[in-house]
């Protein structure tokens, strides 16, 4: 947008988010004025960033956009990457959604209620689940229900008991619909047996079920539904049901393809010592401020650059290994390193109105370096992405790459080929290089000790 | 944040019991206490809308689910609480009998 007004942030008339110079600021309109105030004179955020639950901010005086009718112009702390909800794993699911409930706990104290519970509203900033929309707080009313309750079980709670009741795919439902997993439709997916948590069959079955009664009630007769005010206790029991039902579901991570990978590895130790050493001069080499590590795994070389203190986005398309990553990343307390969900071969697109609410993959790079280890193969022989294409859309994701190239006399190639025909001629070493140097430049070429294959360090040709 | 430090074992071990209690929960609560639970949600107040989106559905059933959850979340601490009790009088016990026999 021309003003700089980012796409998903024209919904809430309280403001807008709009980037400057390369800066995002909040602009906080007049008509949300007084619970701006409330929010920062009650003494909740300060206690909600205390407990790095919310995203700090500055007030600063800069120049308004023009649009909306300005109150306050904020500049938040920055988020390095921008995930969304389908591209996290379970168990960052569960923890922005303990995180949300624990927002609306705290904010209840101090006199205010979150209108929004959208999963979209929380970030991973130093590997913590952070509220990032500081005008969806609006002050409490007593009697009144929690108006967020709908769309936290849409967002959170439908997609956590799918997964852990159902299939791990399913939390991909996020990406079909924008505000949250209908619990209609989650009441259909779920097996009974997911009705025996006596706070699954209420917030899900029984809210679907009222949903559907109400919706049918108002075509027929011209009788208004009668709401029934909601006291603060059972608004506490409200969000102390919906933690419990948060925190009874759990999902293991195994069976899935790659989950145990490194325990029958491909590679010899020595091979293996060698791949990690040569990642780590190249970092040290290019000394990158963002690194995607595509293809991770459970994130071993991705470690290698958040221990040098680079942020590091590590991508899987095995929810398993996501899942795996990011629970031994959150008990290391490894705050550089963003586990995330992603397949390559269909990576996640921009969606929302006019496409602008939630943006492509490619659109949110902002990575200096992408690292490919073990995956080319996979990509080109898998799913038949010819290597030229391969090149250009990693050059469109960041200027420095590491490569891996597998050959086809690598044992993990023969058995990608054992079952296909090998319709794959320009599939070598000669073949690659060729690819790749129409985009980049190739700075060094390092052949792993102990097997067939190669690391490259290529920079992107201007 | 509060994060769960409660191993996935222990959590699995226990399902089908909570389970049960919960089952049990949500029926005497339904059964033994929909008097009180009326009384609990309070006069209802006239909603004036053109027509009604699913959140409308959400917002008229809120009381009364907060109040079965908030019951079902005391039955389960409860039950935990008795869990606990005679847990470990079990392994109390487990622990007297093995000093017993190394006696």
């Amino acid at each position: 947008m021309t003003d700089g007004t980012l796409g998903a942030s024209f919904r809430d008339p309280s403001g807008f988010v709009f980037e400057r110079d390369g800066i995002i600021y909040r602009q906080v309109n007049r008509s949300y004025a007084a619970d701006y105030d409330r929010l920062m004179s009650s003494g909740l955020y300060a206690a909600l960033v205390e407990r790095g639950l919310l995203i700090a901010h500055e007030e600063v005086s800069i120049e308004p956009t023009g649009r909306g009718d300005p109150y306050r112009i904020l500049q938040p702390d920055l988020v390095p990457f921008i995930s969304y909800p389908y591209e996290w794993c379970f168990g960052e699911l569960k923890d922005a959604a303990l995180a949300t409930l624990e927002i609306q706990r705290i904010a209840l104290d101090f006199g205010m209620t979150l209108k929004d519970a959208s999963a979209y509203n929380i970030q991973f900033l130093q590997g913590r689940p952070v509220f990032i929309d500081t005008l969806s707080f609006e002050a409490y009313e007593e009697g009144t229900p929690w108006v967020a309750w709908r769309q936290f079980c849409q967002h959170f709670l439908a997609p956590l008991a799918l997964i852990s009741y159902r299939d791990v795919g399913l939390g991909q439902l996020s990406r079909l619909y924008i505000d949250g997993v209908p619990l209609a439709l989650a009441r259909s997916l779920l097996p009974a047996r997911a009705w025996l948590r006596i706070q699954l069959f209420l917030h899900i079955w029984v809210q679907a079920g009222s949903q559907r009664r109400f919706e049918g009630a108002a075509s027929e007769d011209a009788t208004a539904p009668k709401q029934r005010p909601v006291s603060r206790k059972n608004l506490d029991n409200l969000v102390a049901g919906l933690k419990n039902a948060c925190e009874s579901l759990d999902w293991k991570p195994e069976g899935t393809e790659w989950a145990d990978y490194y325990e029958g590895d491909s590679y010899t130790d020595e091979g293996d010592e060698d791949k990690a050493a040569v990642v780590a001069s190249h970092l040290d080499r290019i000394r990158p401020a963002e690194v995607w590590d595509l293809g991770a795994n459970t994130g071993r070389f991705s470690r290698i650059a958040s221990e040098r203190g680079i942020h590091t986005v590590s991508f899987d398309v095995d929810p398993a290994c996501v899942e795996r990553n990011y629970r031994a990343a959150r008990s290391s307390k490894d705050a550089r390193l963003l586990p995330l969900i992603l397949d390559l071969v269909n990576p996640s697109p921009a969606l929302g109105w006019a496409h602008e609410e939630r943006n492509s993959l490619a659109e949110r790079s902002s990575a200096d370096l992408v690292m490919a280890l073990a995956l080319i193969h996979h990509i080109a022989i898998s799913n038949n992405v010819p290597l030229a294409r391969i090149a250009s859309y990693f050059a469109r994701l960041a200027p420095h790459l590491i490569i891996e190239f597998v050959p086809k006399s690598d044992p993990k190639v023969k058995i990608l080929l054992a079952t296909r025909e090998d319709v794959f001629p320009g599939y070598t070493q000669a073949g690659f290089e060729e690819a790749f140097s129409s985009v980049f430049e190739i700075v060094d070429a390092h052949p792993v000790k102990g097997s067939e294959r190669t690391i490259y360090l290529m920079r992107r040709r201007d | 944040m509060k994060i769960s430090t409660k191993s996935s074992t222990t959590r699995r071990t226990r399902r089908p019991r909570s389970r049960i209690a919960s089952w049990f929960g949500a029926g005497l609560l339904a059964a033994a206490f929909a008097p009180a639970t009326a009384l609990a949600v309070g006069e209802p107040i006239e909603i004036r809308v053109a027509y009604l989106d699913p959140g409308t559905g959400s917002l008229i059933i809120q009381a009364v689910v907060a109040v079965l959850a908030g019951a079902a979340v005391a039955i389960t601490s409860y039950w935990r609480k008795i869990k606990t009790f005679f847990g470990r009088n079990a392994r109390n016990s487990e622990a007297s009998e093995t000093a017993s026999r190394d006696d």
